[in-house]
């Protein structure tokens, strides 16, 4: 059994694959290729019914993703053995139909690709046990359908349609998933078997109103109940034999499959009836009605097929075994009338080229046959005796008159449901018998109407033929079908008893005054049509909602992604800036921020002259927020940046305050060098909304920086690093200056690494600067215009102050092992003396006064340094070991002659050549070339 | 003076990375030494060569040689030891099977990326794939980061080597500015991090990832939290989390293709790596509500992406913002922190691996002229123009959608019962339910573009009126699997054979984890010292 059934789940896959490798060979002869394997399944599932009738059923699994509780298991019993039947009996006759209905220049492979996908998913629907493999193919079958109702591209419609379809199956099929997860939860399992066995564990668990809802939206949307029925018409730009099989057969019958299927599940309490039955009627009575309405004959179609798939979902619904077996036994009736009526369809459009109501009449003596088929389908539609569809109705009509939890207004008003829509089924049923065969002959047509040929009439030729049999005598499927699938759904052998005459009951006078009223209706047609579509034009569809809903959707995704996505820098700053400190400064709120003991920070110790830094500090970093030229702006950055350094003088920490000014001065010449080749800084218009957000994120950011900083304030949780440095510098290190020894020694390979960065960053800033100029000769004449050079006075002492740096840079170099100072400060010193010189003089000047260039500066300092390190490791000491001794020299008191000297010396090599290539290149005068570019981004340019 | 034979020098753990790096350096000296014109497909060459040893590494490391003369030479005791994982490097880095996991996801988008490239003509391509290599080093280190400072390293190796890769159009101004963006933000970000790992270094004394835990039980956990936030807030800047994410759909659009989609994959990849492994040695097990700041963030992410991805026209920008819903979808692996989750996580990025790739490959082989084909009616019509790649787009697209049978579906089931399972209640609920219904509208996005391909052009429609286009969808044949093969037939010429292998190996992969996920899953499993 294993085999057999995976197979036929599989086999179809194959096929599809076969399909796309020979497909294009067969050409229109692919479809004769593949009739047989329908045929084939339809045969062995037939074989199977005796079997299933007398009580068994088959199962197979395989273990698929077994941690996440999915298994492709398959079971087959009565119910999924009628749905079987369905899927590869008609798949067969569709299969042929389409090879006369296509024309022969379709591509056929891919049609039959879809086809043979959708078979395949559809059997797997219908015999999957477990509910996540269900789910897998469910969605495939929304997939296939969704290629197949866009088969017909060039049509705007068909697209539309295809996404229409596509979308409310979709949202559908994931709030069934959403409802397979959390019935898995609640139950335990995902195999519907051993979920039926919990029934009362799931109905009892607080998700059971969830539960219920999710999955039956995921088969309402499917089986296109109302307000989800609006897909459907527009499915219908499918080609015909689609329509046939997958929006009237099969795929829109999964809805009511599954609806059944979970009734063994979630069945049996006054939600599950309410929501069913009363859904399944309002269906009912508003998809009759707008069939009426239809000019397009597949139109009208499908919302019958909406009309009498509300009908049967509703049996489910009711779940007694009186409504079960009508559900399943019309079930079986509306997949052969309204099959047979779908390909009928197709053949009057293929034949007379419209499909138009209004256009065609009098086709009764140009088409016999499709005339006659097409009037025991429709009649046996409207309820008709000696019809299948009369047994059926009937039945229903019954059911609904004894509703499962007695009677109240809700049960009373269904069955008036029933009759009101049956009264429009008559109606429409008519428009299809009689209106399109008799009156006038046809003139209007774009093709002349002849009769389908017998490939075509083939199809629904069978399927009319089993409709009369089955009316007439439907004790052939009674047992072996209909009572096996009721039995299936119970899961206790039931004895349904199918019958053409139960006496003059009830049902019957319901079932004849709709019959009555429809021909009244009919024949007064004219003026009721012309009423109704009145009515209706107040738009009674949904489609009105679904517009509206995607036009929603697109105005508040466009709308919020314009808000966000500006495109500017500064916008995007804000935003994050803003969320970080929205979230930080609640969790800072929640942390007792506001609880801080103020005291603890001992603001009286607080010196007057500290605190004039602090202001000083302050005001700078105002006066770069609000300046309006950029050199306001960096002497108010730099403000702030030399008050750092007084606090390490007031602080005792020479070094750091040495090397903090200087770096300040040395980062600040560029600044103001880069200035003269930026355009003016522009000018923005005050914009109170703009600077207000900007205004306050910055303010909450940094009141939730200085949160940060008190709550870390006075926790020290371990003692400092610092302590071994200052220990062990004098006798590991043989220098008392601390921080030097860290530098050139303790942490020597960082060093290394961090020169060799200011390497590349001195070569990187040279290079582009370079790279963008303009070519010399062409620009002589503009002339820097930010740098003001002073002739009289700054030349003059320039010189004087050159050479007193150089010395005094010197003595710094030197005196920094023990002392503040080292090579980096000397560096930048000397660095620093060579800016000045060139801001004096002109930069030929200055480049002459070292004439060595920058890059074999650099590259000389680190060859020391890597150098030095090697030799470390040649006199078989771990790589920069330093070694040290000590002599006496002359004005520099002791000195000591360490490596680590020569490693500084490296260091004050490369800080001079990076400066230096930095500073000459931007101050060389010529302008640099603009380049316009335009910001991309924004959300407008990503739209077209 | 530093005592290096203290520490853990297995130059074997970390061999994947030293081949990315020599291999860097080889593309570079090779433009050094052979003109351009001969040495051009040795870069690629070099390039591929060398990702594809380090997988090969990789491989070797999750292994193992049974004998021969490999396991001679690198020495054997490394070998069993890696299934638990081990530390090199003293503590540094971590070689265990989620770091090779990661490397391995990494390596292969990587390799993608360089054969993506090889289109390119232009003279500096050896700094394009060294750069690449560089940031694939950089992933990997973040994958395997042992404590904050190679989590550091391993993210600025990565990101200097992205500012790059984004800017690499000279004369292109929005993917300078694209660049700048990233850079500035990504500094920002950064330096946001680096303070978080200044706090958790005061409150804990220590930089390893494996000291952390000890200091929620010092009396203040305010700076704990503290740290711990600025860290997560580096890596939501790098994963993309909203409102985190504002830089990535500048950047995705002005960077190449091939970066864009290595960007979207392999960062991704690795930062999510380091989340996990910082949440897995900071979060106190007794308060799981501190983790709730990153569920809004991945609800916010699923809603701001999908919302975002449904009214856009640049295909890049589309996949931008799905990448960011989809990263909020990856957060729901954190939900448990359990072996469930991490193992959710790994299968989604490798999921995400192929069909995001894929994307990106149909949009390179759509370029022409020096364009990507990167705005939404490039694709008009390519089913009739391409038909096997508007096929695999179609699939590449239903995975983004979470449609079965493609890979996204399963990754997405995956994240749903591990968030289920995770016993986080109300908030994981929250992510569910945010994930359908976002799904719900993501859903449109895809769709759209997969309609798009379907749609005929007015000249095409044309064409086949006057019955020129009788062979339209030709190719079908060998549409299947190959992907591009069937691109030879209207007008366009046909795709590199790079593309075609790209795309095919996308569409392998797509549908191989969506229909045989088991095997996937089996190597995710217990990668980690998890609950």
């Amino acid at each position: 059994m294993f085999l057999n059934l995976h197979l036929v789940v599989l086999f179809p896959f194959l096929l599809a694959v076969l399909t796309l490798v020979f497909g294009r060979r067969l050409g229109r002869h692919l479809g004769w290729a593949l009739v047989p394997f329908p045929l084939a399944c339809a045969l062995y599932l037939l074989s199977l019914v005796p079997r299933v009738a007398s009580g068994e059923s088959f199962s197979a699994t395989w273990n698929w993703v077994p941690s996440l509780g999915l298994s492709f298991s398959l079971h087959l019993d009565g119910f999924s053995l009628l749905f079987a039947l369905l899927i590869s009996g008609i798949g067969a006759l569709v299969t042929l139909f389409s090879i006369h209905y296509l024309d022969p220049d379709e591509d056929f492979g891919r049609f039959y690709l879809y086809i043979l996908l959708f078979m395949g998913a559809m059997f797997g629907v219908v015999l999957s046990d477990n509910l996540l493999a269900l789910y897998m193919f469910w969605e495939i079958t929304s997939i296939s359908s969704f290629l197949l109702i866009g088969f017909w591209h060039e049509e705007a419609d068909s697209r539309a349609g295809a996404l229409k379809s596509m979308l409310v199956t979709m949202a559908g099929g994931l709030s069934l998933l959403a409802g397979i997860v959390l019935m898995g939860i609640a139950g335990g399992s995902f195999s519907i078997r051993e979920l039926a066995d919990k029934g009362a564990l799931v109905q009892g668990h607080p998700y059971y109103t969830a539960i219920v809802v999710l999955v039956l939206l995921g088969a309402f949307t499917k089986s296109a109940q109302a307000p989800f029925h609006l897909w459907l018409p527009g499915a219908m730009a499918a080609p015909t034999p689609v329509s046939a099989y997958l929006h009237s057969a099969t795929m829109v019958k999964a809805g009511i499959f599954l609806t059944a299927k979970m009734a063994m599940i979630l069945g049996g309490t006054g939600l599950w009836f309410g929501l069913v039955a009363g859904v399944g009627m309002v269906t009912m009575l508003l998809g009759s009605y707008l069939a009426v309405q239809q000019r397009d004959l597949k139109g009208l179609l499908a919302f019958s097929t909406v009309s009498q798939l509300g009908f049967m979902m509703a049996m489910f619904g009711y779940g007694t075994p009186e409504a079960q077996s009508a559900g399943v036994f019309h079930l079986l009736n509306h997949a052969l009338f309204k099959g047979s009526l779908f390909l009928l369809v197709g053949i009057i459009d293929h034949q007379t080229g419209t499909r138009e109501i209004d256009k065609l009449s009098g086709l009764r003596r140009a088409m016999p046959f499709t005339f006659a088929m097409m009037a025991l389908s429709a009649l046996s539609m409207a309820g008709v005796p000696l019809l299948n569809g009369f047994v059926s109705k009937e039945m229903i009509l019954a059911a609904l008159l004894e509703p499962p939890f007695g009677h109240n207004l809700f049960t009373v008003a269904l069955p008036l449901l029933g009759v009101a829509g049956s009264v429009f089924t008559t109606f429409y049923s008519l428009i299809l018998a009689h209106r399109l065969f008799f009156g006038p002959v046809t003139e209007t047509t774009p093709e002349k109407p002849r009769e389908g040929s017998w490939g075509l009439l083939f199809s629904p030729a069978l399927l009319t033929l089993l409709v009369v049999v089955l009316g007439i005598a439907p004790g052939l499927v009674e047992h072996g079908i209909v009572g096996s699938a009721v039995s299936a759904l119970r899961g206790e052998p039931v004895a349904v008893h199918l019958a053409l005459w139960h006496g003059f009951n009830l049902p019957l006078l319901m079932s004849l005054s709709a019959i009555l009223l429809g021909l009244i209706l009919y024949l007064w047609q004219e003026p009721v049509l012309a009423g109704l579509r009145r009515v209706s034009s107040v738009r009674w569809n949904v489609n009105a909602l679904y517009d509206g809903l995607l036009q929603f959707l697109e105005v508040g995704s466009d709308r919020v992604t314009r808000r966000m996505m500006t495109g500017y820098l500064r916008d995007y700053l804000v935003l994050i800036l803003g969320f970080t400190a929205l979230i930080t400064g609640y969790a800072l709120a929640r942390s007792g921020i506001f609880g801080f003991d103020w005291r603890r920070l001992a603001l009286t110790e607080i010196s007057w002259t500290e605190f004039a830094v602090i202001v000083a500090m302050v005001v700078g970093a105002i006066t770069a927020v609000v300046a309006r030229q950029r050199i306001a702006v960096a002497l108010g950055v730099a403000t702030s940046g030399f008050m750092v350094a007084v606090l390490w003088v007031l602080w005792h920490a020479p070094d750091l305050a040495l090397t903090q000014t200087i770096v300040e001065t040395v980062s600040v010449v560029p600044l103001f060098l880069v200035f003269a080749y930026l355009p003016r800084l522009r000018q923005q218009p005050f914009r109170p909304k703009v600077e207000g957000i900007n205004v306050f994120v910055s303010v909450l950011l940094g009141a939730v920086v200085t949160g940060f900083l008190l709550l870390s304030y006075g926790h020290q949780l371990f003692p400092s690093i610092g302590q071994f440095f200052v220990d062990n510098s004098l006798p590991l290190g043989g220098g008392r200056n601390v921080v030097n020894v860290i530098l050139v020694d303790f942490r020597a390979l960082d060093t290394m690494g961090e020169i060799t960065v200011l390497t590349l960053v001195g070569l990187a800033v040279a290079a582009l600067v370079r790279s963008r100029r303009e070519p010399a000769d062409i620009d002589e004449k503009k002339e820097m215009s930010g740098v003001m050079i002073n002739p009289l006075i700054l030349p003059a002492f320039s010189r004087l102050l050159f050479y007193l740096i150089l010395i005094y840079t010197i003595y710094i170099f030197f005196r920094g092992h023990h002392n503040p100072g080292g090579g980096f400060i000397a560096g930048v010193m000397a660095a620093s003396a060579l800016i000045i010189w060139a801001l004096a003089y002109e930069r030929p000047a200055a480049m002459a006064l070292v004439p060595v260039e920058p890059r074999r500066l650099m590259g000389s300092g680190l060859l020391l340094v890597a150098s030095l390190g090697l030799g470390a490791v040649l006199f078989g000491y771990p790589f920069l070991t330093q070694g040290f001794t000590e002599i006496e020299l002359p004005w520099f008191g002791r000195v000591e002659l360490a490596t680590a000297l020569l490693f500084d010396l490296g260091v004050w090599l490369v800080v001079i050549g990076s400066i230096k290539g930095i500073v000459m290149e931007l101050s060389d005068g010529r302008p640099i070339a603009h380049e316009t570019g335009a910001s991309h981004g924004r959300e407008e340019s990503g739209r077209s | 003076m530093s005592n290096l034979t203290t520490v853990d020098l297995n130059f074997f753990a970390v061999a994947p990375l030293i081949t990315l790096a020599a291999a860097g350096l080889v593309v570079l000296v090779l433009e050094l030494v052979l003109p351009a014109e001969r040495s051009r497909p040795w870069w690629y060459a070099a390039g591929l060569g060398g990702i594809a040893l380090a997988l090969y590494y990789v491989a070797l490391l999750w292994s193992g040689p049974a004998a021969g003369p490999a396991a001679s030479i690198i020495g054997a005791g490394l070998w069993g030891r890696v299934t638990n994982g081990i530390s090199v490097f003293g503590g540094a880095y971590v070689v265990d099977r989620f770091t090779l996991l990661f490397s391995g996801i990494v390596l292969i988008a990587a390799f993608c990326t360089v054969l993506l490239s090889t289109a390119r003509r232009d003279e500096d391509m050896p700094g394009y794939v060294a750069l690449v290599l560089g940031a694939a080093l950089g992933m990997c280190v973040l994958a395997g980061a042992g404590n904050f400072l190679t989590l550091f390293l391993g993210l600025e190796i990565l990101s200097l080597n992205l500012y790059v890769a984004v800017a690499f159009e000279r004369h292109n101004a929005a993917a300078k500015e694209a660049a700048l963006k990233y850079l500035i933000l990504g500094a920002l970000a950064t330096a946001a991090m680096v303070y978080g790992f200044a706090f958790l270094y005061g409150q804990t004394g220590t930089m390893s990832l494996s000291g952390l835990a000890r200091g929620w039980e010092a009396d203040s956990t305010v700076l704990m939290k503290v740290g711990l936030g600025l860290v997560l807030l580096g890596l939501a800047f790098k994963l993309a989390l909203a409102p985190f994410h504002v830089w990535a759909p500048d950047v995705y659009q002005g960077a190449t293709a091939p970066i864009t989609a290595f960007m979207s994959v392999g960062t991704k990849a690795a930062a999510f790596a380091a989340l996990v492994r910082v949440l897995l040695a900071l979060m106190p097990e007794e308060s799981p509500e501190l983790l709730l700041p990153l569920w809004v963030l991945a609800v916010a992410s699923m809603v701001v992406g999908s919302l975002s991805a449904a009214v856009q026209t640049n295909v890049k920008r589309l996949l931008a913002y799905s990448g960011v819903a989809h990263v909020g979808y990856l957060m729901m692996a954190l939900l448990g922190m359990n072996h469930q989750g991490v193992s959710a996580g790994i299968f989604y990025m490798a999921a995400y691996l192929f069909m995001n790739i894929g994307a990106f490959a149909v949009v390179v082989s759509l370029g022409k002229n020096g364009r990507e084909g990167e705005e939404l009616s490039d694709f008009t019509g390519l089913f009739y123009r391409r038909p096997g790649l508007a096929l695999a787009m179609t699939l590449f697209m239903l995975s983004l959608a979470g449609m079965p049978p493609a890979a996204g579906f399963q990754g997405k089931l995956y994240l749903v019962f591990s968030a289920l399972g995770s016993g986080a209640g109300g908030a994981a609920l929250w992510l569910v339910g945010a994930l359908v219904v976002t799904t719900g509208i993501s859903a449109y996005a895809y769709l759209r573009v997969v309609t798009t391909m379907f749609r005929r052009s007015e000249a095409q429609a044309e064409l086949a009126d006057a019955g020129h286009v009788e062979a339209a969808p030709a190719g079908l044949v060998n549409a299947g699997e190959g992907g591009g093969t069937g691109a030879s037939v209207a007008g366009e010429g046909p795709l590199s054979w790079a593309l075609t292998v790209v795309v095919a190996v996308a569409v392998i992969g797509t549908l191989y984890l969506g229909v045989a996920p088991q095997s996937m899953l089996a190597l995710t499993r217990h990668v980690l010292p998890l609950p």
